[in-house]
Order: C-alpha cells, then sequence, then structure tokens
C-alpha cells in the first residue's frame, strides 16, 4: 500500500508542475500591467516612474522564466505572495476563509453521501415502480435548476417571508443551513443515479446468485449488494470534493459567506493576481490530493483490487 | 441509424424537449419582432411595473421590459452557449479523431488531456476568466478551454470502437486515404454519439454561463442575459420578488429540455454509460 502511495505521489510531481505553469501563465497572459493595478488599488496615482519602481518592488522586470522559479521556488516554501489589496500573505488569507468553506462543503457532501446512496437503494429496489420514477423525476428537476436560482428562492421563501433563516453571513449558526441545502439540491442528483445504476448492476452478479443458491435472506443479500454499490459512489464522491469546493463560489457570493470561493471572486474583480494565483493552486493541489485519497480508500474497502499496485 | 432516430420520435419525452429547445432558438431568432419593447432602453417612469398590462412580466429597475428581455436573453444565453460547444465540438473532434486514428499523435493529445482534467472544469473557467478579466470573448474562451479535453476524450473513446473493424482495415490495404476514412467510414458511425454527448452538456455549458453572469464575469450590461437579470433581480428581491421568476424559469426551461433529450437519445441509442465530470 505504501509503495502505490508513494507511486502515485510520484506521478503527482509532473502534474503539479504543469498546473504551476498554467497558473502562472495565465497571469501574465491578463491584458492589465499587475504593477499599474498594485498602484490603483492603493490609490497611487500610476505615474510612469511610479509604475516603473512598482515594476521593480514586485520583481516583474525579471525575464519570464526567472520570474516563474522564484514564484515556484516561494511555493515550496509556502509562500505564494502578498496580496496586492490587504498586503497580507496570501496563504494567510486563504487559510482564514478556508474553514467557512470546508464546513459548507463538509456539510453538503455528508447529506449527498446519506441521501444520494439512500435515495439511489431506494430507486433500485423499487426499480421503475411509482417510487423509483417519483423519486426521479424529483431529483431529476432539482440537478437542472440553477443554483443560483435556487438560493435567491429560498433567501425569498426562507428567510424573507418566513423569517426561519438569516439572509447572508455565518454570525448565526443557522446561516449555513440553507447554503448546504442549495449545494445539496443540486449536486445530489448525480450521485443518486450513481448510486441506483451501480445498485442495478450488481444485480445478476455471480455473488449474488450464489448468496441466493446459499438461501441467504433477501435482507442479507440487499446488504452485500449496497455494500458493493458503495464503492464505485465512495470513488465518485470523494472526487467530487474539490468540484464541490470549486462549486461553493457562487454559493459563497450569493449568502456572503467568508469562505475562500468568495476571496476569489472579489480577488478577480479587484485584479488581486497573486490571490488568483494561489486559490487555483491550491485548488488544483487539493483536486490532486482527494484523487489519491479517494483512490488510496476504495483500495483498503476492497481487498480485490490490492493487487494491481 | 434510422432505427435510432424512429426510437426517438416515439418518445413523447423527446418530441417535447426538442419542440422547446426549437421553440426557444426560434423565439430568439424573433425576438426583435415578438418582443413588445427594446430591452435595453430605459424608462425610469416606467420602473417596477407590476405584471400585466403594458409590461406583461413587469419591468426592471431601469424600467426595462422583463418579457423583452428574457426573450432577447434567449439570443445571449442560449446563442452564447451553442456557440461555445460548437467551437468547443469542432476541436474536441479534430483532436479526438487525430488521437484514435493517427498513432504518433495519440500519446501526445492524451497526456495532455490528462493534465487538462486533472482541472476540474469550474476551477479552470475560473482561472481563465479571473486572469483574463471578464467578457463575452473570455467567457467563451475559457468554457472552450475547459470543456475540450473532455470531448477530446470522449470522441476518442468513440473512434476505438470503430478503428479496429474490418472495413476499417480494408479501406487502409487498398490505399484510401486517411482524411477519406475519416469522412466517409468514421465520421458517420460516430455522428450519433457525438449528438448525444453535445445535447448532454448543453445543459452544462448554459449553466456556467449563465453563472459567470450572474457574478459579474461574464456578459456585461446592459446586453440581457439570463443570469445577469437574475442578479439584478437580487438587488431587489426583498421588495420586488416575482423579478427573478422569468429568467430563472427560463434556463430551468432550456436546461431541463437539454438534459431531457440527453437522456433520451441516450436511452435510445442504449449506449455505454457517460459520465459528465
Amino acid at each position: 500500500m505504501m509503495r502505490f502511495i508513494a507511486k502515485r505521489l510520484l506521478l503527482m510531481l509532473p502534474l503539479l508542475l504543469g498546473i504551476s505553469v498554467v497558473s502562472f501563465t495565465l497571469s501574465t497572459l491578463s491584458p492589465s500591467d499587475p504593477a499599474e493595478v498594485a498602484l490603483r488599488v492603493n490609490d497611487i496615482t500610476p505615474t510612469p516612474e511610479a509604475i516603473e519602481q512598482m515594476r521593480e518592488e514586485l520583481g516583474l522586470n525579471a525575464s519570464l522564466h526567472v520570474r516563474y522559479f522564484s514564484w515556484l521556488l516561494g511555493i515550496f516554501k509556502g509562500d505564494f505572495g502578498v496580496s496586492y489589496i490587504t498586503k497580507t500573505p496570501v496563504l494567510h488569507e486563504i487559510a482564514n476563509a478556508l474553514p467557512t468553506t470546508l464546513l459548507l462543503a463538509g456539510i453538503t457532501l455528508g447529506l449527498v453521501l446519506v441521501w444520494g446512496a439512500f435515495l439511489g437503494v431506494v430507486c433500485a429496489l423499487y426499480r421503475n415502480r411509482f417510487l423509483d420514477r417519483a423519486i426521479r423525476s424529483v431529483i431529476f428537476f432539482t440537478g437542472a435548476i440553477p443554483s443560483f436560482w435556487l438560493a435567491l428562492l429560498f433567501i425569498a421563501f426562507f428567510s424573507l417571508t418566513l423569517d426561519l433563516f438569516p439572509t447572508a453571513g455565518l454570525e448565526e449558526s443557522s446561516g449555513i443551513i440553507l447554503p448546504s441545502l442549495t449545494l445539496f439540491l443540486s449536486y445530489v442528483a448525480t450521485y443518486m443515479r450513481l448510486m441506483r445504476s451501480s445498485m442495478l448492476q450488481n444485480e445478476h452478479a455471480p455473488y449474488i446468485f450464489y448468496a441466493k443458491a446459499r438461501g441467504l435472506s433477501e435482507a442479507r443479500i440487499i446488504k452485500h449488494r449496497i455494500i458493493n454499490a458503495l464503492h464505485p459512489f465512495v470513488i465518485a464522491l470523494g472526487m467530487s470534493i474539490p468540484k464541490l469546493i470549486a462549486g461553493t463560489v457562487i454559493i459563497e457570493t450569493i449568502f456572503a459567506l467568508p469562505g475562500v470561493g468568495r476571496l476569489c471572486v472579489s480577488a478577480i474583480f479587484s485584479r488581486d493576481y497573486p490571490m488568483i494565483q494561489g486559490y487555483v493552486f491550491l485548488m488544483a493541489l487539493l483536486f490532486l490530493l482527494f484523487n489519491l485519497i479517494a483512490d488510496v480508500s476504495v483500495k483498503l474497502i476492497d481487498p480485490r483490487l490490492r493487487g494491481e499496485l | 441509424m434510422s432505427g435510432f432516430y424512429a426510437k426517438l420520435l416515439r418518445d413523447p419525452l423527446a418530441i417535447a424537449s426538442l419542440s422547446v429547445i426549437v421553440g426557444m432558438i426560434f423565439l430568439g431568432i424573433f425576438a426583435p419582432w415578438i418582443a413588445p419593447h427594446d430591452p435595453i432602453a430605459t424608462n425610469l417612469a416606467h420602473k417596477f411595473a407590476p405584471w400585466g398590462g403594458q409590461f406583461p412580466l413587469g419591468s426592471d429597475h431601469l424600467g426595462r421590459c422583463i418579457l423583452s428581455r428574457v426573450l432577447f436573453g434567449i439570443r445571449t444565453t442560449l446563442f452564447l452557449a451553442l456557440m461555445a460547444m460548437g467551437i468547443t465540438l469542432s476541436l474536441g473532434l479534430i483532436l479526438g479523431l487525430m488521437a484514435g486514428f493517427f498513432r504518433k499523435a495519440e500519446e501526445v493529445i492524451l497526456r495532455g488531456c490528462d493534465v487538462m482534467l486533472s482541472f476540474p472544469s469550474e476551477l479552470m473557467i475560473l482561472a481563465i476568466v479571473g486572469m483574463l478579466g471578464a467578457g463575452i470573448g473570455n467567457l467563451i474562451l475559457a468554457n472552450v478551454i475547459a470543456k475540450v479535453a473532455w470531448y477530446t476524450r470522449m470522441i476518442y473513446s468513440f473512434v476505438l470502437v470503430y478503428r479496429e473493424q474490418n472495413y476499417i482495415a480494408f479501406a487502409k490495404a487498398t490505399g484510401v486515404p486517411p482524411l477519406r476514412i475519416l469522412k466517409t467510414h468514421i465520421l458517420p458511425s460516430i455522428f450519433d454519439d457525438i449528438v448525444m454527448l453535445a445535447t448532454l452538456d448543453a445543459g452544462w455549458v448554459i449553466m456556467s454561463i449563465s453563472a459567470l453572469s450572474f457574478l459579474g464575469l461574464g456578459v456585461q450590461a446592459p446586453t440581457p442575459e439570463w443570469g445577469m437579470m437574475l442578479s439584478e433581480a437580487k438587488n431587489v428581491m426583498s421588495v420586488y420578488p416575482l423579478q427573478m421568476l422569468p429568467s430563472g424559469f427560463a434556463i430551468l426551461m432550456v436546461v431541463l429540455a437539454f438534459n431531457f433529450l440527453g437522456d433520451s437519445i441516450r436511452d435510445a441509442r442504449d449506449a455505454r454509460e457517460i459520465s459528465i465530470l
């Protein structure tokens, strides 16, 4: 197992390098001069001298590859540069905002895990009967609703009309309920369908046939089917965590939650390039890590896969 | 192939979805003649008009007719989405066919796809729009780059099914030029698969375009766009909650129609599972 993890970690290196190149070059392609931006956001008139001085200060005069390597070297030391706006280190800002996002993503993930698996199993057991069709219709519908519209409808109904939850912010802990509910409803469709189809796939698997031949009770056979159907479900869900974190951007902005998504959007509006770079790089890193964790945990659950190291 | 389309035509849900999509496109094309008002002309005397009467779906904070804006929004949201998809599909088709048919290109293209797919597409779009700035051009560029690797991969997998077939081998052996083989043998075979792929993806692209415009990173005012209209409605939601219904409903209708149609096509093809990542 250790060898497998080490191998995967090594394979991650070229990908990481690719990601760092992408997130770095994107900033050099931007239409506006970072030095000018840095001056403007601090209300300094960008005279040619001031721009020149700022370019020197930000190290923008060095050639492209020199700047890339010094940026890369900084990342190894955990230094993602300093935000143009707040003048605090990017890593510090992101670390401050991350708990909110992780809380939101965590609650959503928990809901998707429990309800996605539960509804998937129910639909598979009642295949093509009324319950299955009804659940699938509702889920199909929620999957097509734009999450930002759903969020607005929720706010209008639960917060403004019924006054049950705060409209925005996290001052009250109940402020997390509507955002996670919105995210959950837009994500659960995919995973419920996955659970249903993987339940249906192993309906005629040889081990089920054998279990029936042994005369096991229906309930125990269903238990086996559920456990086996959970594997692809867990992999897909594990791989979707970074997608979920990236998907919180809109929800955090609507509900004014102080998470990394909102941090990134406000960085985009103020052209805070070091912040955007840092966000993109760290999110991509998270994506790779969660892929690895999903792969490893699948191997831990399923001994049959351990041979293919 | 005819069996597939006949099967599709017997599916009432597919017909309904297709009618919604075609109807929407029709409304979009003829918006200048159908819309009761100019979608951009502001008139503060008519702001926040109620539903019915002169403004069937009311008017917004600048006195613009919401129905007209929704109708013209078809041009922005739906047509931009179709354009972005058209570009992505063409690029993906070229790369996918090359990877599937020319062994030398295979490794390079597939490894390139791996790197691109290691970025979640939502993140890729945010990164590109974030760095290059908001605007329609960058919006389309971001959607194309975010999805081209996925299309390439899927089309490559479609080609794989056919490239070892005997008639392809025969065509190669008799010296038919590769481009001709692609055009006359492979492309028609994978055409239905590609239609299915594009239909299943359409809802996602529409959502991504309106989501970015909702955040203010896509289409800019005053061009009517459904996501942007929602963000304008958001500012007045406590006083005029009805204003967020038309544009949200429009997005829902189109996305539902494409999703239903995609599912129907998949069922009619009885194809392998396609996962939208």
